[in-house]
C-alpha cells in the first residue's frame, strides 16, 4: 500500500505541466477549468479559490487532434480526488483516473504536443510545415530567375484566363479602374487625375475611382481631391463609381460630397475584405474555396478581381525599405515616392504564385491558371456580376504603360 | 504614461505584475468556441502556444489575482472580422466575461461593437478598446464611431490603441479630436516587439501553427541593380549570430519623450505567446526608458542618455515611429 502511495506521489511529481489550454479543457460537474498537469493516472485541475473541489468528479474532456482538425470529447465518470493543494491565486486538485481509456488519451495528447515542439525546434526553413500539413517545403528553394521570367512561365496560361474572362464579359461595356486601392502614392494628383477622367469620358468607359487607406495627415488633402472629382462629375453631369478602403470616408462631415448620389456610387473596396487569402490555405484546411480577392455589394453581388487576389498590404511600403535600407522591416512614412515598384517585384517560391509588388503581397490561383472554366462555378456560387482585370498591377510585364484595371460586367 | 503587456499564460501574470506592468491583456478562447471550425476569436490563431486563456476557471482565477494586485485586464476579441451568425455566441461569451468582472475588450471588427451595442450583455456598459487591428486611424474615423457606433450607450468608447505605422504627429491631431468627441477616451501605442512587415488591419494571410507567417517565407528583390545596394549598419550579435537587443524585432523607444508630449496614455507590449520572463523584462527595459525620460531636459537628451544605457552597443533598428524628427535627435 506505502509502496503505491509513493509510486503515486512519484508520477504526480513528474506530471506533464504547463499544456497551453487550447490542447485540453475539462468541465467538472459543469464548471470549465484547466489542466494544470497529467500524467498517465493522474489529472491535475486548476480551480478557482473558494470554488467546491469535489471528492468523486465527472469529468468531461475535451482535446484536440490537430491532424484531424477537430476537439475529441471523453467522459470518465467518478474520478476519485488524489489530493488538493492551495497553491495561493487557486487551488490544484489532483484526480486519480484509472481507466485505459484515459492514459490513451495522456499519450495522444502528449505526443502530439512534443512531435509539434520536435518540428518546430530548430527549424530553420518550413521543414515542419511539412511534417505537419504536407507542405512542400523542399519546393521553396525554387524562384523564377526574374520577374520576367515568373511572368513568362504564366503568361500564357494568364492570356487564357483573360480570354475567359472576355468571353464572360463579352458585351458588356468596359469600366475604367482609376487611382489605387492599396497605395497612398498611387493616387494621382488632380490635375492628371482629371486627364484620366477626360480621356476614359472620351472613349465612352465608365469610371470608378479606386482610394486607399487615409492617413490622418492626408485627409485635407484627400477632401481636398474628391472636391474637385465632385465638381468636375457635376460640371460634366458624369456620375462614377468610388472605392473606398477606410471607414473614414463614411464621415458625412469630412466628405460630404461622397453623399451625392447623383455623381457617386460608393462601395467598401478589397483592403476592407478581411476573409483570409493565402496561397497556402490548401494546406491548412480542407476548405476548396478559391481565395481571390472579392468585393460584395449590398444586393449580395460581388466583383473578383483576377488574376492576382491581394493577400498583405502595409501603408509603409516595405519594396522601398528594402530597396533603400536592404531590410524589409525597417520602413518609415512614405512622403515622397521613387517609384520603385515600376522597377523591381519581390519573388517568391515558384510553387506559391506569389509577388511582392509595391507595398503589397499577390498571388494568382493556380487552379484557375490551371482550369480557366473553373471560373463559371465560382461566379455562379458567388454571384459575381463584375470581374476586374488587374494584371496591370505588373506594369512594363502586362504590355501596359499605367495602372488602369478594365472590368467587364458578367453575363446575367 | 502606464504600460500594458501582452500575457498568454496564466502563471506569467505575477512576473508581469511584479516588473511593473500596470495593465495586462490577454486572449480568451473557451472550449465552446471550437477553433477547428470556427474562426479565430483574436490575433493569435494558433492552438500550440500559451497565447490564451481557454477556461473560464483561468479567468475567475486571473480576475482575482488582477484585483489583488491593481492591474486592469482586458480581454482580446480583434479578429478582424466575425461572420455575422457568429456575433450574438461571442456576445454571449463576453457577456459571461463580464459576470466574471471583466468588462474591457480589445475590439476591431465594427460589426461586433455594433452588435453589442444593440445587444447589451452586462448591465454596466462593456469597455472597448479600439484595436489597432482596424487598419488606419483618422479623425473621420472617429466621427463615424461617434455617428454610427457607440449610439446606445451599452459599450463605451473607452481606448484607442494606435497602430504601428504612423507617425506621432498623426497620433496627435486625431487625440486633438479624440477629446472633443469622447473626452473620456484615453490613448495606446505600441512601444515594443513584433514590428509587423504588413499592416495587421490589412493582413488577410495565415497565422497558423503548421506554417511560418507569410512575411518570413523566402523571397528575393529582383532585379536588384548594385546601385541600390546600400551597406546597412553592423547589427549587435552574440557569439551564435543572435542579437540581443531588446527591442530586436520592433521598438518605439525613442518616440517616447514625444508620446509623453502628446499626452499618450499607454505604452503596449506586444509578445503573446513570449516567456514570461523574456516580457517582465521588456518591462523592466520600458520602465527605465519612462525614467530617463522623466529625467531628460529635452527629447534629444532623452534619446542619447535612452541609447546609452539600454543600447550601449546600438539597437536592431527596427524602429516602429522612424520620424525625420527622431532621426534628427539621433543624429545630435
Amino acid at each position: 500500500m506505502n509502496e503505491n502511495r509513493e509510486d503515486a506521489k512519484a508520477e504526480i511529481a513528474g506530471l506533464v505541466r504547463n499544456l497551453p489550454g487550447s490542447l485540453i479543457q475539462v468541465y467538472s460537474g459543469g464548471e470549465n477549468v484547466s489542466v494544470s498537469g497529467i500524467s498517465p493516472l493522474f489529472l491535475a485541475l486548476r480551480f478557482p479559490q473558494g470554488e467546491n473541489v469535489p471528492e468523486y468528479a465527472d469529468l468531461d474532456l475535451h482535446y484536440l487532434d490537430f491532424r484531424a482538425r477537430r476537439y475529441e470529447e471523453r467522459h470518465f465518470l467518478q474520478a476519485g480526488l488524489e489530493s488538493a493543494d492551495d497553491r495561493g491565486d487557486y487551488l490544484e486538485a489532483v484526480y486519480r483516473i484509472p481507466e485505459k481509456e484515459f492514459a490513451e488519451v495522456y499519450d495522444f495528447i502528449t505526443r502530439q504536443y512534443a512531435n509539434y515542439i520536435h518540428c518546430r525546434a530548430g527549424a530553420v526553413d518550413n521543414f515542419f510545415s511539412k511534417e505537419l500539413a504536407g507542405y512542400p517545403y523542399e519546393e521553396d528553394t525554387q524562384m523564377a530567375e526574374s520577374a520576367q521570367a515568373w511572368y513568362m512561365a504564366r503568361k500564357e496560361r494568364m492570356e487564357l484566363l483573360h480570354q475567359e474572362v472576355l468571353r464572360l464579359t463579352a458585351e458588356s461595356r468596359e469600366r475604367v479602374y482609376l487611382g489605387s486601392q492599396f497605395c497612398h502614392m498611387l493616387v494621382p494628383s488632380w490635375e492628371a487625375l482629371r486627364r484620366q477622367m477626360e480621356e476614359m469620358k472620351a472613349t465612352g468607359h465608365p469610371i470608378t475611382l479606386c482610394l486607399p487607406y487615409l492617413s490622418e495627415s492626408r485627409v485635407l488633402q484627400m477632401q481636398k481631391l474628391l472636391h474637385s472629382v465632385y465638381d468636375w462629375c457635376r460640371q460634366q453631369g458624369e456620375h462614377i463609381e468610388v472605392l473606398y478602403n477606410d471607414y473614414g470616408y463614411e464621415d458625412v462631415q469630412t466628405f460630404d460630397c461622397l453623399q451625392s448620389a447623383d455623381h457617386f456610387t460608393w462601395h467598401r473596396g478589397a483592403l476592407l475584405d478581411k476573409t483570409k487569402k493565402d496561397p497556402r490555405l490548401k494546406y491548412h484546411m480542407s476548405d476548396r474555396n478559391l481565395p481571390l480577392q472579392m468585393e460584395r455589394d449590398a444586393d449580395d453581388t460581388g466583383t473578383v478581381y483576377l488574376p492576382f487576389y491581394r493577400i498583405s498590404t502595409s501603408q509603409y511600403c516595405t519594396l522601398r525599405a528594402l530597396v533603400q535600407k536592404g531590410d524589409r522591416a525597417r520602413q518609415s512614412e512614405v512622403l515622397s515616392c521613387e517609384g520603385l515598384c515600376r522597377k523591381y517585384v519581390c519573388i517568391y517560391p515558384e510553387h506559391l504564385n506569389l509577388l511582392g509588388i509595391g507595398n503589397s503581397l499577390w498571388s494568382v490561383e493556380e487552379r484557375l491558371l490551371e482550369d480557366p472554366s473553373l471560373l463559371t462555378e465560382y461566379i455562379r456560387q458567388h454571384h459575381v456580376k463584375r470581374i476586374v482585370w488587374n494584371l496591370p498591377l505588373l506594369p512594363g510585364l502586362s504590355g501596359q504603360q499605367e495602372r488602369y484595371f478594365f472590368s467587364g460586367e458578367v453575363r446575367g | 504614461m502606464k504600460i500594458t503587456a501582452g500575457m498568454g499564460d496564466l502563471e506569467d501574470f505575477r512576473l508581469l505584475a511584479e516588473a511593473g506592468a500596470e495593465e495586462v491583456f490577454t486572449g480568451f478562447v473557451p472550449p465552446e468556441w471550437d477553433m477547428t471550425r470556427l474562426e479565430a476569436l483574436n490575433r493569435r490563431e494558433v492552438f500550440f502556444y500559451h497565447v490564451n486563456l481557454c477556461s473560464y476557471g483561468d479567468m475567475k482565477i486571473l480576475k482575482r489575482m488582477a484585483d489583488a494586485g491593481g492591474v486592469r485586464v482586458s480581454v482580446t476579441f480583434n479578429s478582424p472580422a466575425y461572420a455575422p451568425e457568429h456575433l450574438e455566441k461571442i456576445a454571449g461569451i463576453i457577456g459571461r466575461l463580464c459576470e466574471i468582472g471583466f468588462y474591457d475588450f480589445i475590439i476591431a471588427d465594427l460589426s461586433l461593437i455594433r452588435y453589442l451595442d444593440e445587444h447589451p450583455v452586462s448591465s454596466c456598459p462593456v469597455r472597448v478598446h479600439l484595436s489597432g487591428e482596424i487598419g488606419e486611424w483618422n479623425s473621420a474615423l472617429l466621427r463615424v464611431l461617434k455617428r454610427n457606433y457607440f449610439r446606445h450607450g451599452n459599450v463605451s468608447f473607452d481606448r484607442l490603441i494606435f497602430h504601428r505605422k504612423m507617425t506621432t504627429e498623426d497620433m496627435r491631431s486625431i487625440m486633438k479630436t479624440g477629446r472633443e468627441l469622447f473626452p473620456e477616451l484615453t490613448y495606446e501605442a505600441f512601444i515594443l516587439n513584433e514590428m509587423c512587415h504588413f499592416t495587421g488591419g490589412f493582413c488577410n494571410s495565415l497565422h497558423c501553427d503548421e506554417m511560418v507567417p507569410i512575411c518570413h517565407l523566402p523571397y528575393r528583390l529582383s532585379p536588384l541593380p548594385d546601385a541600390f545596394r546600400k551597406e546597412t549598419e553592423a547589427d549587435p550579435e552574440d557569439e551564435d549570430g543572435e542579437k540581443v537587443v531588446p527591442g530586436l524585432d520592433g521598438c518605439g523607444l525613442c518616440a517616447l519623450y514625444r508620446m509623453n508630449q502628446i499626452g499618450m496614455d499607454v505604452l503596449k507590449l506586444v509578445g503573446r505567446g513570449r516567456s514570461g520572463e523574456g516580457m517582465a523584462e521588456d518591462i523592466r527595459v520600458v520602465k527605465r526608458a519612462l525614467t530617463l525620460c522623466r529625467e531628460s531636459e529635452d527629447e534629444v537628451q532623452y534619446i542619447r542618455r535612452m541609447k546609452e544605457a539600454l543600447f550601449p552597443d546600438g539597437c536592431a533598428g527596427v524602429c516602429y515611429y522612424a520620424e525625420d524628427r527622431v532621426k534628427k535627435c539621433n543624429a545630435e
